[in-house]
């Protein structure tokens, strides 16, 4: 009789216990929406007990990290970038990503391009209409065609050449000025976050990783950007340089000169990213395995010798690594919006200039003398070096940030 | 264009070369004279166009809100350039080449003073550029 | 128009050359020498003032 009331008072006891675990389970559900902090919301698509851990997990993790570097990048952008990102602090972005809620951005994306694009263009028209009013009269008046007024003709020649030159190139040093501000922005943009990423990536665990990106994301940041300002900028100036002195007059001719700047330039940016981007990419693939491998190891191993809790454990370790992954993906994704704010305005006002100078030098083809339309559109060419110069920091940027999200999705 | 001016132009052009062969048998002094009055007369019937052309431009510079100073140095110098030609080649016409050369020569002194403010911008720039 | 202008000059530089060979014929050459120069002055005198015209249209033109 007493070992049946005992058994029966343990099955009591443990029935209690479990109806107690149950209701306090569906209490957890009720506050789910308050465990909200700082009015952060994370909906995952699990139920609704991980997906209070993992929100927790997110949450802390967060209030670690220190966006305030990043924030203040992001205020000191132009108006039209913040309206592109809905006046959000990095934090909030960073937030949207892991909610999946980033729609706006991508709507936002269009009328932003076009208020660009319409503004520069309208900025940008009065200076050519002056090119073309100012060759039109030259041509027009200076028909200087006898032997004995070359010499006056050649003067006034040089005197509209000059003035033409200096509107054009009040255009390419503003461009200049944009293109070393925004390589600088890119540059302290990637110190910021690939020590974020790469903190988060060692929390994770895949620290050989990490610790593998580190000295070549170092080259990227502070070789790589220092190559470009201080080669690859000033070859572009000399072979504007050369442009303006080669067109002149017609007896010094410069044309090997500016070829010879442009294949220069050309050959170093291509052995750079070619380099740059062979190592990252097979570095990277070849070492996140084994980072996934060691994880996979170490919850095996709790999971068969820690007694009781092993597979809770592992599970734990699990989410814990879930919200990280989250978060690291959720800043490579905001930090490459970032770039693509800062970078595409200045690309798109380039590309408007040299199509503009394009323009002007085929409309002039037929009117005035040989030299000045060439002038133009060698002046349309070096521009084009400038387009490379941050096209290609975007794009290292960008596949550095791709790789280091997609290298260590470990789990 | 509303009036065919062309015609007219091409008329007395022609008119002048006539008369001015002729008063040379004759009147060897007038023949400068007439060579004269022949071309300030066709510069007379052009300038109203280029008026026309001018105005449109500096309009056009008026409403982008640009200085336009650059563009009246420009026309100022274009127009010392030309008349210097045009009386350059009246001497050479009349036989006195080198009066036309001083002319010239007066008139390039005068085209470099008033482009001086233009080069100044211009090495300036170039200066701002390099490094 | 103003190419009456031309017209006129070629009327006075033709008229001038009658007038100095009619007094040539007469015998008075120096009265000659006179009228061909008193015709090149008036001649002189009307070309001026075209040209100052034209100085002036061409200053307002060109903005000097």
């Amino acid at each position: 009789m007493n070992k049946s009331k005992i058994i029966f008072a343990t099955l009591i006891l443990f029935l209690a216990v479990v109806v107690a675990t149950i209701f306090l389970m569906f209490q957890g559900n009720k506050e789910e929406n308050s465990v909200l902090k700082n009015n952060k919301e994370f909906y995952f698509a699990t139920d609704a007990d991980t997906e209070e851990e993992l929100g927790e997990n997110v949450e802390n993790q967060l209030d670690d990290i220190d966006f305030s570097d990043l924030d203040n990048i992001l205020n000191n952008l132009d108006d039209e970038k913040t309206d592109f990102f809905g006046g959000n602090s990095f934090l909030e972005i960073v937030t949207k990503f892991i909610n999946a809620q980033d729609s706006e951005y991508f709507d936002n994306f269009l009328s932003y391009a076009f208020s660009i694009l319409f503004d520069d263009i309208m900025e940008l028209i009065p200076y050519f209409a002056i090119i073309i009013a100012l060759c039109i009269t030259y041509s027009l008046i200076s028909q200087f065609s006898s032997e004995k007024n070359k010499s006056l003709g050649n003067l006034i020649y040089i005197i509209c050449f000059s003035s033409v030159a200096v509107i054009v190139l009040k255009i390419v040093l503003q461009l200049m000025n944009d293109v070393s501000a925004t390589i600088s922005s890119v540059q302290s943009q990637m110190e910021i976050i690939f020590p974020i990423i790469l903190t988060l990536m060692t929390a994770i665990g895949s620290s050989v990783t990490a610790s593998t990106f580190q000295p070549l994301l170092a080259i990227l940041t502070s070789g790589i950007t220092k190559l470009f300002v201080t080669i690859l900028v000033p070859i572009f100036i000399f072979s504007v340089v050369f442009g303006v002195i080669g067109n002149l007059s017609n007896n010094v001719r410069l044309d090997k000169f500016s070829k010879f700047f442009s294949s220069l330039f050309n050959w170093i940016v291509g052995i750079v990213f070619t380099i740059f981007i062979a190592f990252l990419t097979l570095h990277g693939l070849t070492v996140s395995s084994i980072d996934s491998i060691s994880l996979k190891t170490a919850k095996y191993a709790i999971r068969s010798y820690v007694p009781v809790l092993g597979g809770y454990l592992s599970e734990g370790i699990s989410v814990i690594i879930a919200s990280s992954v989250l978060i690291k993906n959720a800043v490579g994704v905001a930090g490459l919006l970032l770039l693509f704010a800062t970078i595409f305005s200045p690309i798109i006002k380039i590309v408007i200039v040299i199509l503009l100078l394009k323009l002007c030098s085929a409309i002039l083809e037929p009117l005035c003398e040989k030299q000045i339309h060439e002038f133009l559109y060698s002046i349309a060419k070096s521009l084009n070096m400038l387009t490379v110069c941050l096209i290609a920091v975007g794009l290292m940027y960008l596949i550095s940030v791709s790789l280091l999200m997609c290298c260590s999705n470990i789990l | 264009m509303k009036r065919m001016e062309i015609f007219k132009i091409v008329g007395i052009g022609l008119l002048t070369c006539v008369v001015a062969t002729l008063i040379k048998q004759i009147r060897p002094e007038f023949y400068i004279v007439v060579i004269l009055s022949g071309s300030v007369v066709i510069l007379m019937m052009i300038v109203n166009e280029l008026q026309v052309l001018f105005d449109y431009f500096l309009t056009i510079f008026g409403q982008t809100g640009l200085d336009y100073e650059l563009f009246a140095s420009i026309l100022k110098i274009l127009g010392v350039g030309y008349l210097t030609e045009f009386a350059s080649g009246i001497c050479v016409d009349s036989g006195n080449a080198s009066i036309g050369d001083k002319i010239i020569l007066a008139g390039k002194v005068l085209i470099v003073v008033l482009s001086l403010p233009i080069i100044t911008s211009l090495l300036d720039i170039i200066i701002e550029i390099l490094p | 128009m103003d190419y009456s202008v031309i017209m006129k000059i070629a009327a006075i530089g033709i008229l001038t050359a009658v007038v100095s060979q009619v007094l040539k014929n007469i015998g008075k050459d120096e009265i000659a020498t006179f009228a061909t120069l008193a015709g090149l002055i008036i001649v002189l005198i009307m070309c001026v003032n075209m040209i100052s015209e034209l100085f002036d249209t061409v200053k307002l033109l060109f903005l000097m």
